[in-house]
């Protein structure tokens, strides 16, 4: 990454997306609600979201963590709600493509975090809730 | 590098490689683990180039060369604390070790349900798990010393804590999230008059604030190699003579005995009862080129030269605004914990890092401290000898350009 490529990142678009991430601790009558958390920095959300007819039809969450794992999570569930849980699976399986350099991301939003992955030992911020989003999308 | 002159502030930058390899990095995570000056790698380099045997059982020049070397490593450590025997010097892999081996070689048989442990909010989970765990394995108590509105250790609460049902008292020297200095002679005295021995957990002071064993009656003192300079993977448990016959191995193998059986097995004495297996001999023998090194320092001004900068570093944080520094210990050291109103401490950090200044964020493995203190982390710069004014500026001057993101 260039030099100040993170400063003007953070505040061009990590910093607006995680001060007003979207639906935060907004409440809500959701079907599922779980944890994305890592130990390892202490990051800890609660995800919540309402699935009727297997379409994400509202999300929500609420929790502790850097700017990067929180707008990571508004970026995420943004891109979730109106989606078939089938095709929310493919885009968070095109996303850890991507972050893998498997494949390239064709979300303007979700390409943005994939540009992030080289940030020094930060991958697990950015990608922590589409871990927990996917583990529970596919129980 | 000169061998027998004292080493000045401006020879010491130029003793450690990593800074001739990344002249730009300013490196302020001396708490997590410090840099490597060209004599100790020199030295494993050496053992392993020239000098490899195993240690103690060979009959041949290598092998004698290894042990001599490895039990002179020993003594060497002894005359750095000023024991009275190298015999109470034991090698372990780090501080952790070191703590474990108190806990499970030695407390846990003198524990039951009417004993108690006295530590406090500020330790490392180093010095908190292996307590916790074998409260919890005896049924004794844990009992956990708070800390005042500055991050300063509350003696009243301390003194109150311990008593006569108390089996050890296991404290940090220096905090390794807020910088503060516990009055560890104090303390020693006031858990002594009360017959209860001590563990200080050193990891953080060996370099500005060595123990001097002839002048603290520390019973069990534990630190890492890593953090003064040598390799990891290797460190110290001092145990005065009086608890040696009582220190029994967590790990039983080669090299610890006199006698074996079938029936039974007659131990080696301190400490060489303890150290099973092979030993990490390069490492020992690095962590005294290390000591050597440390030795050989001018302590009397890089202490203050420290000193200087940390003050520094603390006042300038007070000055921004959007910063804060947590904890105001009357006695700080070379470690300042700060946050910002807006950012993670993350975030601080990988910004820091375009920078190419080095500071670790998180909770420190302090987390009971850092729920005490109701912040999730904190970014947490720590120096040493090799850091300078121009690395502060730098760190200021970072500090200012992230006040400006928000």
């Amino acid at each position: 990454m260039q030099e100040n490529q993170v400063k003007i990142l953070y505040k061009d678009r990590i910093l607006p997306e995680s001060l007003d991430p979207y639906h935060f601790e907004r409440a809500g009558d959701f079907t599922h609600e779980f944890q994305a958390y890592n130990p390892l920095c202490g990051d800890k959300y609660t995800l919540s979201l309402k699935v009727e007819s297997h379409i994400i039809t509202d999300t929500s969450f609420k929790g502790i963590g850097c700017a990067l794992s929180k707008a990571s999570t508004s970026i995420l569930l943004k891109n979730l709600e109106g989606k078939k849980v089938e095709q929310a699976i493919e885009l968070i399986e095109a996303f850890f493509n991507a972050i893998n350099n498997e494949t390239t991301l064709d979300f303007p939003d979700v390409s943005f975090l994939v540009q992030l992955k080289d940030f020094g030992g930060r991958l697990d911020c950015i990608t922590l809730s589409w871990k927990s989003v996917i583990e529970k999308l596919t129980e | 590098m000169k061998n027998s002159e004292t080493i000045s502030e401006t020879d010491i930058k130029q003793d450690f490689p990593i800074f001739q390899h990344s002249p730009e990095l300013v490196y302020l995570d001396n708490a997590a683990t410090t840099h490597k000056p060209r004599v100790v790698i020199d030295a494993i380099n050496t053992f392993y180039s020239k000098e490899n045997a195993n240690i103690q059982r060979g009959i041949y020049d290598l092998a004698h060369h290894a042990t001599t070397k490895f039990e002179k490593t020993r003594a060497l450590v002894a005359e750095f604390l000023n024991a009275s025997t190298k015999n109470s010097i034991c090698f372990t892999s780090g501080t952790t070790h070191s703590i474990n081996l108190v806990a499970f070689g030695f407390v846990k048989k003198f524990l039951s349900s009417d004993k108690n442990i006295v530590i406090s909010i500020l330790e490392h989970h180093s010095n908190f798990l292996p307590w916790q765990k074998v409260c919890q394995q005896t049924g004794a108590e844990l009992r956990i010393v708070g800390i005042d509105a500055n991050g300063d250790l509350d003696l009243m609460d301390l003194s109150e804590k311990i008593d006569k049902k108390t089996t050890l008292v296991a404290l940090t020297h220096i905090s390794n999230s807020l910088g503060t200095i516990n009055p560890i002679g104090d303390i020693i005295e006031m858990a002594h008059k009360k017959d209860t021995p001590v563990l200080i957990d050193a990891a953080q002071s060996m370099i500005t604030h060595t123990p001097d064993l002839s002048e603290l009656p520390i019973d069990f003192l534990a630190f890492s190699g890593h953090k003064i300079f040598g390799p990891q993977g290797v460190g110290i448990l001092y145990v005065n003579e009086k608890y040696h016959q009582e220190m029994d191995p967590l790990i039983y193998g080669g090299g610890t005995v006199n006698e074996v059986s079938v029936e039974k097995t007659d131990f080696k004495m301190f400490p060489h009862k303890m150290e099973a297996g092979t030993q990490n001999i390069a490492g020992v023998i690095g962590l005294g080129e290390a000591i050597s090194y440390l030795k050989r320092l001018d302590k009397g001004t890089l202490n203050l030269k420290i000193s200087r900068l940390t003050s520094e570093i603390v006042d300038f944080i007070h000055r921004l605004n959007k910063f804060s520094v947590v904890g105001t210990p009357a006695n700080r050291s070379h470690i300042v914990s700060f946050i910002h109103e807006h950012l993670h401490p993350h975030d601080i950090a990988t910004i820091l890092n375009e920078d190419k200044i080095a500071i670790r964020a998180g909770f420190h493995c302090t987390q009971p401290l850092l729920h005490e203190l109701k912040t999730p982390a904190t970014a947490r710069v720590s120096l040493s000898v090799y850091n300078g004014e121009n690395d502060v500026e730098k760190l200021k001057n970072s500090l200012k350009s992230i006040e400006k993101l928000i």
